[in-house]
């Protein structure tokens, strides 16, 4: 009896096991029988549409326009089925997705159209260069443009976001962000009682601010709910503040081909040139960084912030200054715990009020040349040795990118505008790209360069910042990091800086 | 050991008959609240993915205006900046619609737009919320309207 128990146990865990694995296998042998159609896997990350197509109150999120573009795309190419890439960790940081990346290229089943920020794995040697595709005469199919690479905003062209470090095209954007990929959300009601009359459009007014706010009993600033100890150097604030800030300030030295725009090559040049570098040439502006970097995290954040239940305490109104991406808006609005009105305003940049090495910044009316908010790549991996399949990506790519279909999504996700020229954007963002927003320079501050390097770095400024290493430690210690993430970067990337005037 | 086996099954029976009433006095209570659409600012949506309705609700029970209560509104196609929204005095809820954007029958096909209303605040025990709905007849965009796209580039809406 004992024994036919455990047969039976094992019949049904092999079933089990069984059932499991052909629901694994189900979107990429869904439609096994149907071989004379290509079977064009695509991951488009979060604009992935969503599997219901009617928004209930008990699932209101539903996302249909990447659904019926697919769908028209399909009708009208009958030879390629669409397959989505349900599997991806849409809402996975950069390890976790390129670990899923790396299993599916192992794998045989990596989408031929991924979605990886743009660039961001160019080292590892992923993507399939796209400029012949995109500058061939009479590439773009739909009328009004002689070639592909035409029917998109210009200035999208020459950023590292599009390019690799060998000015490849490796990505195709789909659409950008609204000026800005996050802002300050603000407590209007904390500002009146803490004496705040305007918004900060400085670093300076913004540290102001929030001291203004602890003095009057309220959390100054909290971080993002998401960001933790993990994720402490290369978060937000160094992104969209101290980078554009203090690299800006020496731009002419890092731009060594004069074009305007620091590539990732300039930037690893610099690097182990020593332009970066707190022991080096711009040795007071990068200890002046690091240390404004350091001052936010042990100062103005509060101890274990990461461990801090922020949320609850912006409903309850205690919180001034709330950092958050812009997604968040229609949430926000929604929100009926919270009885006092909220506003938004841009991360601001360093400037000559908080730095002698800073000039002042300088603002748009409107978003200036804001960087891609979804970009795609074509896998090389998924589609070498099968032109039916590369022809289909790119079919469906420039399908994508008509203007019609990139308003159609940006309508519908409300919080971006189109990366081709002539798209139309929802009303939901209409006031907010109406503010000024800080002209950022077409460079950044390095943060590691790989994977690697950033996790180091990362980690090494979480001692300083916590007091585990000296001054001197950090600066030499986050120099090395530099030099060897420029190094390792360089020798994926196959770039020859023999010629370089490098440091001992 | 009988009685013990009886005492658990009364019991059981009793929480049964319990939940039971309790849902179906949720039940009536969520049926005597009324959604009605009181005053919009369009007869008609034009799916142009720019324009916007104003949309103001009643709600009410016993024909009395309720109060503070909040209620959630999803629309079957297009956006609410704000989706959740607490009654006023009056029993009143006002909220702002965007419409989606027609671009030709193959990928946003024509199609009216149903805005569910739901009030999270009139039961407590089996959340059996009280519900209305309201639909809008959506037309498609003038096709000589033109609209600018953010970097000042005009686009055309709606063409086939």
């Amino acid at each position: 009896m004992s024994c036919g128990i455990a047969t039976l146990k094992k019949i049904v865990t092999a079933l089990l096991a069984a059932a499991v694995v052909a629901l694994g296998l189900i979107p990429y042998f869904g439609n096994a029988g149907n071989t004379d159609r290509i079977r064009l896997v695509v991951d488009m990350h979060g604009y992935m549409p969503s599997t219901s197509r009617t928004p209930t109150a008990e699932d209101p999120e539903v996302f249909n326009s990447t659904y019926y573009i697919a769908e028209a795309f399909m009708d009208e190419n009958p030879d390629v089925e669409i397959v989505w890439a349900r599997t991806k960790p849409v809402g996975g940081m950069d390890a976790e997705v390129a670990q899923w990346m790396t299993t599916q290229i192992a794998g045989g089943t990596v989408p031929a159209i991924a979605f990886s920020w743009g660039t961001r794995y160019q080292d590892r040697n992923w993507y399939l260069p796209l400029d012949e595709y995109l500058d061939e005469e009479g590439s773009w199919p739909y009328g009004g443009y002689d070639t592909w690479r035409k029917v998109f905003r210009d200035y999208l062209w020459k950023s590292g976001a599009t390019k690799d470090a060998l000015d490849r095209t490796v990505a195709v954007p789909i659409t950008v962000f609204p000026g800005a990929s996050t802002g300050y959300f603000y407590n209007k009601r904390a500002f009146a009682r803490a004496g705040i009359d305007q918004v900060p459009v400085t670093w300076g007014q913004f540290v102001t601010a929030a001291k203004k706010l602890e003095e009057n009993g309220y959390v100054g600033v909290a971080p993002w709910l998401y960001f933790d100890t993990t994720t402490t150097f290369d978060a937000w604030v160094f992104q969209s503040v101290m980078s554009p800030s203090y690299s800006g300030a020496i731009f002419d030295r890092l731009d060594y081909d004069g074009n305007g725009t620091v590539t990732v090559a300039e930037q690893a040049r610099a690097t182990l040139e020593g332009e970066f570098s707190p022991n080096g040439v711009n040795s007071a502006l990068a200890r002046e960084m690091y240390g404004n970097l350091k001052y936010y995290y042990k100062e103005m954040l509060k101890t274990g912030w990461a461990s801090i239940d922020y949320n609850s305490q912006w409903l309850n109104g205690t919180v001034g200054i709330r950092e958050e991406g812009l997604w968040a808006l229609p949430n926000e609005n929604s929100n009926v715990v919270r009885d006092f009105d909220y506003g938004v305003f841009v991360a601001p940049l360093v400037s000559s009020d908080t730095s002698e090495y800073l000039k002042e910044t300088e603002f748009s009316d409107g978003p200036f040349e804001p960087g891609a908010d979804l970009s795609l790549n074509i896998m090389k991996a998924a589609v070498e040795g099968k032109p039916e399949v590369l022809n289909a990506a790119l079919r469906f790519l420039k399908y994508l990118t008509k203007p019609e279909n990139i308003s159609l999504i940006c309508v519908e996700n409300g919080g971006v505008l189109g990366a081709v020229k002539g798209t139309s954007h929802s009303n939901l963002i209409d006031e907010f790209i109406k503010n000024k927003f800080p002209i950022l320079p077409k460079c950044s501050w390095p943060a590691g360069f790989t994977d690697e390097y950033g996790d180091r770095l990362n980690r090494t400024f979480e001692r300083w910042v916590n007091g585990a290493i000296s001054d001197e430690a950090f600066y030499s210690e986050a120099d090395s990091i530099q030099s060897a993430g420029a190094r390792s970067f360089l020798g994926n990337m196959n770039i020859d800086y023999s010629g370089w005037d490098i440091r001992a | 050991m009988k009685k013990k086996t009886l005492a658990i099954i009364i019991s059981a029976a009793a929480m049964i008959l319990l939940s039971a009433a309790a849902y179906i006095v949720d039940f009536i209570i969520a049926r005597g609240y009324r959604f009605e659409v009181i005053a919009a600012s369009a007869e008609e949506i034009v799916a142009d993915g720019t324009s916007s309705v104003k949309i103001r609700v009643k709600l009410s029970r016993g024909g009395a205006p309720v109060e503070g209560h909040t209620v959630y509104v999803v629309a079957s196609n297009g956006s609410l900046p704000s989706s959740r929204l607490v009654t006023d005095e009056n029993g009143y809820i006002t909220f702002v619609y965007y419409p989606y954007l027609y671009v030709n029958e193959k990928v946003s096909p024509l199609e009216d737009v149903t805005f569910k209303f739901q009030d999270e605040s009139n039961s407590k025990i089996f959340m059996i919320p009280a519900t209305g709905e309201y639909t809008m007849k959506a037309v498609k965009p003038d096709e000589a309207g033109l609209t600018e796209d953010w970097q000042g580039l005009e686009i055309r809406s709606g063409e086939e």
